[in-house]
Formats: C-alpha cells, sequence, structure tokens
C-alpha cells in the first residue's frame, strides 16, 4: 500500500477562530457604503446610460441613397460564432454594385453580442446600438430580418454607435497587438463595456 | 524515367512531364495560373518560377525558368523556396494585383480562388500601386457565362480551351497593352455545350457562372462525390450541397472517363431535383382520378391486384435505374413465378459528340442502359400486353420524353399498370398505383456506363418526405408478395 500525504491547512489562529473579527471587519465596508454614493437604478423609470461602444441590438445601415449598404458578402456569418446570422443575395443593377442581400435574419437569440460582424464587415454596413430592450412575444419574433433592421438603422441614425473601425482601436490597446492611431486610441481611453458612471456621461452623448 | 531531385526529394517523373506534374508527385505544390493539364503550355503567367541546376555545356548552371514548360529531365536538380524564387513569386502576384479589384467579398470564386490562395501564401498584403485600378464593366458572353473582366488575370486557359480542346473558339484576348481583355468576337456570343466548364477553369472570379451566381460562399458548401446521370457515358461529378440543395455541379477528375470536364446538359441536370413536377405522395386509382395514399395501402393495392390471377404479370424495368435496383427488379420477377422480365429503352436520344481535346457525350440520354439491356435483354415492343395484363414498371426516369409514345401506348392497354417514379409524366396519368421514388442525389448507387464500368455514387441531398428508394420498395414488394404466395395466394405459373 502506497502512503498518501495529504497537506491539511494551517490551523486558524485565535481571532479567526473568533469570526467577530472578520463580521465586524465587513460591516465596516457595509457602513461605508450606505452613505457612498447610490449605484442602484430604480430601472425600468430610470435607465443607465452606456458608452458608445456598447454592444447592442445590431442594425444594418443605408447609404447615402437610403439603400440598404449591405453587399450580402456573408463575412459576417462567416464570423459568426454563434451561427446567428442568415444571409441570401440576389443580383441587382445598380451601377456601383450588383449584390445585395434578399433576406438578411440575425437570431437575436442565438446571437451572444461579440460585435464580430461589425468588425468583419467590409462595408461598414453593420453596427450594434446601444439599444438593449430586446422582447417579443415569440422565438420567431427574435429573428430580426431586413426591414426590421434597416427600421433601427432609422431609429438610430442619429445615434453614435459601435463601427468596424472601432476594433482596430481597441484591438491597439491589447498588449502584444499593433498600435493603432494615437489619436482614436486617446479618443476611448475607458473600459470598452462598461457602466458610464454620471461625471463619465457626456462622452458617451 | 527522368529521375531528379526536387526540395531534396527524388522524384522519377514519367516521360515527357513538366516540372509542374513532377512536383505534384513529390507532394510538392508549385504555384501556377495558366497551366492546366489538358490545355496546351503557353507559360504566360510566369507564376511557376522554380530555380534548377542543370549540366549546359558540360558546366553547371542555375537559373530561374518556368516549370510549367520545362519537361523533367534526369540529374535536374529544382529548388522552389528559395530567396530568387519566392521574390520572383511575389513580384509576379504584385502585378497580377494591378488591376486586380481585391473584390473578394462579391465575388464568387472566393474561397476557391487561385489569386486569393497565392496572395495568401506567396504574396505581400500591402500594393505599391498608387495610380487608379483600370475598370471595366461586367459582360455577359452567352451561354450563362459572365465575364468579370477587372479580375481578370490574362491567363487565356479559356481562350484556349475553347480553341484547342472544344475547337468552337469564342473568346479572344482583343486590344493590346493595358487594354488587354479577354472577348467574343462581335454577334458570336459562346455557345457551345461545354461553357458550364468556363468558370471552373478560370484561375480567379473573372468568370463566372450565372446559374450559380450569388447562391451560396463556396466555403459553405459541402461536396458529395457522384456519378452524372445524364448520358450512358458516366461523368464524375460533385454536387456542392447547402442548405440540404444542391446548389451547383462540378466536374470532378475522371481520368478513364470525362478527364477534368462535364457538359452543360449535365451541370445543370441537378435543378431537376426540386422541379415542380416532382412526386412526392404515393397515389392510387379511385374511378378516374390518381388520389393521394400511403404506402402501405399503395404496396398493398398492387398485391392484391397481382394475388388475382392476372393471365400475364409484366415487370418493366427503366435506363434510369441503378445497379442496385436492376437486380432487385430482377429478384423480384424470380420470386414473381410467371412473370416476364423486360425493359423500356430511353427514347431520349441525341447524335453522339466528340470534341478535339478528347472529351465525348453520349448519345443515349440515360445512364445505366448496358446493364438493363443485360440484365432484362427483351425490349417493351416485343412483349405482349393485353387488358389482363398487369405491369410492374420501375421507371424513375429523370427526363420528360424518356418513355417513347408508342411505348406509352402499349402501357396504356395494360389492364393494370403501377409505376414508381420521380416525375409527373404521360405513364404516371394513366398508372394505377403511382409511388414516388428518389433521384440519384437523394441515394446512393451504382451506374454502370456504355463501356461497362461501374461507378458508385453518394446521397448529396435528403430526398422528399414521403418518398422511399426504390430498391427499398422492390424489395418491400417482394416480402409482401412472398408472404401472400406462402399462404396460397399469388400469381399463376
Amino acid at each position: 500500500m502506497a502512503t498518501i500525504n495529504v497537506q491539511r491547512p494551517a490551523r486558524l489562529t485565535l481571532a479567526e477562530r473568533l469570526y467577530l473579527p472578520a463580521i465586524l471587519n465587513g460591516l465596516r465596508l457595509t457602513w461605508r457604503h450606505i452613505w457612498g454614493e447610490r449605484v442602484t437604478l430604480q430601472y425600468p423609470e430610470e435607465e443607465r446610460e452606456f458608452k458608445r461602444v456598447y454592444r447592442g441590438v445590431h442594425r444594418l445601415n443605408k447609404d447615402d441613397k437610403g439603400r440598404v449598404k449591405c453587399v450580402a458578402c456573408e463575412m459576417c456569418a462567416a464570423s459568426c460564432p454563434a451561427h446567428c446570422i442568415t444571409i441570401k443575395a440576389t443580383e441587382v443593377e445598380w451601377p456601383e454594385r450588383d449584390k445585395i442581400p434578399k433576406i438578411f435574419e440575425i437570431d437575436e437569440l442565438k446571437c451572444i453580442f461579440c460585435g464580430y460582424c461589425v468588425e468583419a464587415c467590409p462595408e461598414d454596413a453593420i453596427h450594434m446600438t446601444r439599444h438593449y430592450h430586446l422582447i417579443a412575444r415569440s422565438r420567431e419574433d427574435m429573428i430580426f430580418g431586413l426591414d426590421k433592421l434597416l427600421a433601427i438603422y432609422d431609429e438610430t441614425k442619429e445615434q453614435e454607435v459601435l463601427r468596424g473601425v472601432d476594433f482596430g482601436v481597441i484591438r491597439a490597446r491589447i498588449p502584444g497587438k499593433e498600435a493603432g492611431n494615437p489619436d482614436e486610441v486617446q479618443k476611448l481611453a475607458y473600459p470598452v463595456v462598461g457602466v458610464v458612471t454620471k461625471a463619465e456621461t457626456h462622452h458617451a452623448q | 524515367m527522368p529521375t531528379m531531385v526536387i526540395d531534396g526529394r527524388e522524384v522519377t517523373a514519367p516521360p515527357g512531364a513538366n516540372l509542374i506534374e513532377a512536383a505534384k508527385l513529390a507532394g510538392i505544390e508549385i504555384p501556377h495560373f495558366c497551366y492546366h493539364p489538358a490545355l496546351k503550355v503557353v507559360a504566360s503567367c510566369r507564376m511557376c518560377f522554380v530555380e534548377v541546376t542543370q549540366e549546359v555545356r558540360g558546366k553547371a548552371t542555375t537559373r530561374l525558368t518556368t516549370a510549367c514548360n520545362t519537361p523533367a529531365a534526369d540529374g535536374m536538380v529544382v529548388r522552389t523556396d528559395t530567396q530568387p524564387v519566392k521574390k520572383a513569386q511575389n513580384d509576379i502576384l504584385e502585378f497580377l494585383l494591378i488591376n486586380h479589384p481585391v473584390d473578394c467579398p462579391v465575388c464568387d470564386e472566393a474561397g476557391e480562388c487561385k489569386l486569393q490562395d497565392y496572395a495568401f501564401a506567396y504574396g505581400t498584403a500591402s500594393s505599391r500601386f498608387a495610380e487608379h485600378k483600370r475598370f471595366r464593366h461586367a459582360k455577359k458572353l452567352g451561354s450563362g457565362i459572365r465575364l468579370y473582366t477587372n479580375r481578370c488575370i490574362l491567363c487565356d486557359r479559356c481562350v484556349r480551351f475553347l480553341r484547342d480542346f472544344v475547337g468552337t473558339g469564342e473568346l479572344s484576348v482583343t486590344d493590346m497593352g493595358n487594354g488587354n481583355e479577354i472577348s467574343v468576337f462581335p454577334g458570336r456570343p459562346i455557345d457551345n455545350v461545354l461553357a458550364g466548364n468556363l468558370p471552373e477553369i478560370c484561375p480567379v472570379g473573372a468568370l463566372i457562372s450565372e446559374d450559380f451566381l450569388f447562391k451560396a460562399r463556396v466555403w459553405n458548401l459541402s461536396a458529395v462525390d457522384s456519378v452524372c446521370p445524364g448520358c450512358s457515358r458516366g461523368c464524375a461529378t460533385s454536387l456542392d450541397v447547402k442548405d440540404n440543395e444542391v446548389q451547383r455541379t462540378r466536374a470532378r477528375e475522371n481520368q478513364a472517363v470525362n478527364g477534368y470536364f462535364i457538359c452543360d446538359d449535365g451541370r445543370y441536370l441537378y435543378h431537376v431535383i426540386r422541379h415542380e413536377t416532382r412526386l412526392e405522395h404515393p397515389a392510387v386509382r379511385e374511378g378516374d382520378q390518381l388520389r393521394e395514399s400511403n404506402w402501405d395501402h399503395a404496396l398493398d393495392v398492387v398485391v392484391s391486384r397481382l394475388a388475382e390471377f392476372p393471365e400475364r404479370i409484366v415487370i418493366l424495368l427503366s435506363p434510369f435505374l441503378t445497379q442496385e435496383e436492376v437486380r432487385a427488379g430482377a429478384d423480384l420477377s424470380e420470386v414473381l413465378r410467371g412473370s416476364v422480365l423486360g425493359h423500356v429503352p430511353n427514347a431520349v436520344q441525341e447524335a453522339p459528340v466528340l470534341f478535339p481535346g478528347g472529351f465525348a457525350i453520349d448519345g443515349d440520354k440515360a445512364p445505366n442502359s448496358t446493364l438493363v439491356k443485360n440484365i432484362a435483354p427483351v425490349p417493351l415492343q416485343e412483349l405482349a400486353i393485353t387488358k389482363d395484363t398487369v405491369v410492374l414498371f420501375f421507371n424513375s426516369s429523370l427526363r420528360t420524353g424518356s418513355v417513347s409514345p408508342l411505348d406509352a401506348e402499349k402501357l396504356r392497354r395494360a389492364g393494370f399498370v403501377a409505376v414508381i417514379d420521380v416525375l409527373r409524366n404521360d405513364i404516371t396519368a394513366v398508372a394505377d398505383v403511382v409511388l414516388p421514388g428518389r433521384m440519384w442525389a437523394e441515394k446512393s448507387g451504382t451506374f454502370s456506363n456504355s463501356a461497362g464500368m461501374a461507378q458508385s455514387f453518394g446521397a448529396a441531398v435528403l430526398p422528399p418526405p414521403f418518398t422511399r428508394d426504390e430498391s427499398d420498395v422492390i424489395r418491400d414488394l417482394t416480402r409482401r408478395i412472398t408472404t401472400r404466395i406462402s399462404t396460397g395466394c399469388g400469381a399463376k405459373s
């Protein structure tokens, strides 16, 4: 029979065995927060502001003639780790391009909101807005089609949202990756995802 | 048999082989655009540069040379990975990409494009070309082929294919210098039955098939090895599938039959799989109309009719059946004592075509005529069909008009006709029981071509839900019939 030596944890000290010092220490922290800044929001009456790089519901952008900007290249679908994008292309006879999507569907329930589609798009045709209210009565309704995604664009046209170029900037901040434009990095000098505090809200607008 | 050394590996190449083929034997890829094993060598793209050390006038000489027009010779030392070779490849790619639009995201070739692959493997990401790229609109060349002139790298594979292999020569390189482009002669579009091979021959996305245009990105396709059922030649094909639908057919290399190509008839035959006249439910005649039924009932009607001691039972096989189905049909005729086995010859016949490049298209537009004629040698016209005849016709014909009017007239004389078929046609309209079968792309099987070569193919897509595999149906019938016979009923012997 082989002998197995087991490393037991060290015996607790007297203070640790009493538990009270640790409890008091915890209470001190609680006490401090009671008088500190309030962070709880009365959602849905109050809503949190997010930074422009927040990754919410997608939108499909329109070009300056109001037509869908997407060229149905399926780069987004190819890069999507959740396989939630379905595209069927069709031919059009426009002077500058001949391929547009006939069907463009994002299953918002399958989507993991990673933003890879935004990064992959060579036409800057897909963005992620700061909308996060995703409500529907059925799973089918959560599959957003071309009409809905374009309508979201009309709604959020004025909003500054997550664009493909932001990923170059974000990547520039990851050690070991090639550096991006330092000015762009400066503009984005806050955490990529997170809650905006009151002091920072004006940045996001 | 010349023996040489390529990248340190000793290779013995067949006589007459060039360095690209010799390197392939050693598992070394030499990049090339204009070279195609079925076409004449022109060495115009200059992508296949290798460094060859050879004895010239008693002195070992090392030089860069194009591998496609250098025959393998004894004692050669070939390097494909030296600095001068890499520089040559990189420079050639930079030149080719000067006017190439790099519109890979909207190009159907992306994913199987040689320019894309080589740019990744042998090129650099940047270009020193600062001027405007030349711009030309896409042109429709005829026969469902479109030329995206911007993407063309002028390897002239298409020109050589049409001129030397097909012999029609519709395409040529027109204009000079920067204006160089592939064109058809005015008023003379591409018009031949091998035109569908052009997008496959084109190493880039310049020649695009309108049939496949924007249908799918190629990385989403999965290929299934198949055999073309279009004629008795039996060309090797690849069915590219996405979303349970065949998106396109590609030629598969088979030197014994079709080489590298297939004809357009076979290439676009896949549209028949989802044809609007497809039979999807078993049907049984009630009065003067066919009514949708279920398999158990439909087969029972057939077996009950057989158990009524008909005067004659005729089992007819069509040349569209697979080898397995033909054998199952022959087995059934053995079980069904007193039955006569015959075949319905395919009526869709065209003149056979032979191209200068050696590619042949057979005149018999059915895949399995040879085997069917061997197993069931009697044609329908030599069989007596009377009012009291029960006919079991295993047809599954992909072609309308494959049953000649004479044969159809004869079948109409029968008292009872049960038919397995895939498309609605004259026969299914008058049959008493119609059983929906499956297309070649929906089942696996074997076709024996006109030369007697048996070739197997695999199932590529799921069939319509209420159809059944023909051999399965025939065996089911056989089993039901043997059960009846063992209980005392059955056809008169």
